[in-house]
């Protein structure tokens, strides 16, 4: 227990620092906060690819629950996109939302499409 | 110089780190507490409230230094959430559950962050009327 959420923490720090280079690399496109987008997406694929792949013990709590879950937020989404609709953008307010949801949504399909022999 | 700004850097990656380490314990553990789906809507709530009352006190309130923005905004709230489990969860759900969920964790977190900016404007209302 004591290991596993140890796992989770140093996963975690490792997926912040991550998360921050690798959004922070990205500027904003036409209004949408594509490092966001970016960071969702990739950390979305790579989850999806580990779930359907059945990762089991330690690289489980290291990877999928500390690293990927901290690499992607729905924190900084969701403030990102509250702030475009105070801005008066409501259409990017809802082209973020639907970028999001779909693109990821879209990466998950993908992982599904490698990584599960039909 | 140089060894200065590689020091900064250093330091900024170590704090981000630090809040990374503890948002993605306590979602951990939160998210625990309750079946997978609803402890990521649960964990995803929380951190879109404390996110929104961390930013717009930055705004409103005063003065959030950049190194606290840095720990609780993308260390450790940014870790507390997390899209990619709403999204494997969301895309192994039936459609309308599906549908559902990400309408539920849409609609909360929008609601989350305006409710940590509700309570902002509150507190900036009450000091002011103190006359403080």
């Amino acid at each position: 227990m004591v290991s596993e959420i140890m796992l989770v923490g140093i996963g975690g720090s490792i997926g912040a620092i991550l998360r921050y280079l690798v959004s922070g690399a990205i500027p904003k496109v036409n209004g949408i906060p594509a490092g966001t987008l970016a960071v969702n997406s990739i950390g979305s694929f790579i989850l999806a690819a580990f779930t359907f792949t059945s990762v089991e013990g330690t690289l489980r709590f290291f990877i999928s629950v500390g690293m990927l879950g901290s690499f992607t937020t729905f924190s900084t989404f969701a403030f990102e996109s509250f702030k475009l609709l105070e801005e008066g953008e409501s259409r990017y307010f809802l082209l973020n939302i639907a970028l999001n949801v779909v693109v990821c949504l879209c990466a998950a399909a993908l992982a599904h499409l490698i990584f599960v022999p039909y | 110089m140089n060894d200065h700004i590689f020091k900064d850097r250093a330091l900024e990656l170590l704090t981000i780190g630090a809040g990374g380490f503890c948002g993605a314990i306590s979602r951990y553990l939160i998210a625990g507490l309750f079946e997978p789906a609803p402890g990521t809507l649960v964990v995803n709530v929380l951190g879109s409230i404390l996110l929104g009352f961390l930013m717009y006190s930055s705004e409103y309130l005063g003065y959030v230094s950049p190194r606290m923005r840095m720990f609780f905004g993308i260390g450790f709230l940014g870790s507390l959430t997390t899209f990619s489990t709403f999204t494997v969860q969301t895309f192994q759900m039936p459609l309308i559950e599906a549908g559902f969920n990400i309408f539920a964790n849409l609609t909360l977190t929008l609601a989350g962050v305006f409710t940590g900016r509700s309570i902002v404007i509150y507190l900036v209302k009450r000091r002011e009327g103190n006359g403080i």
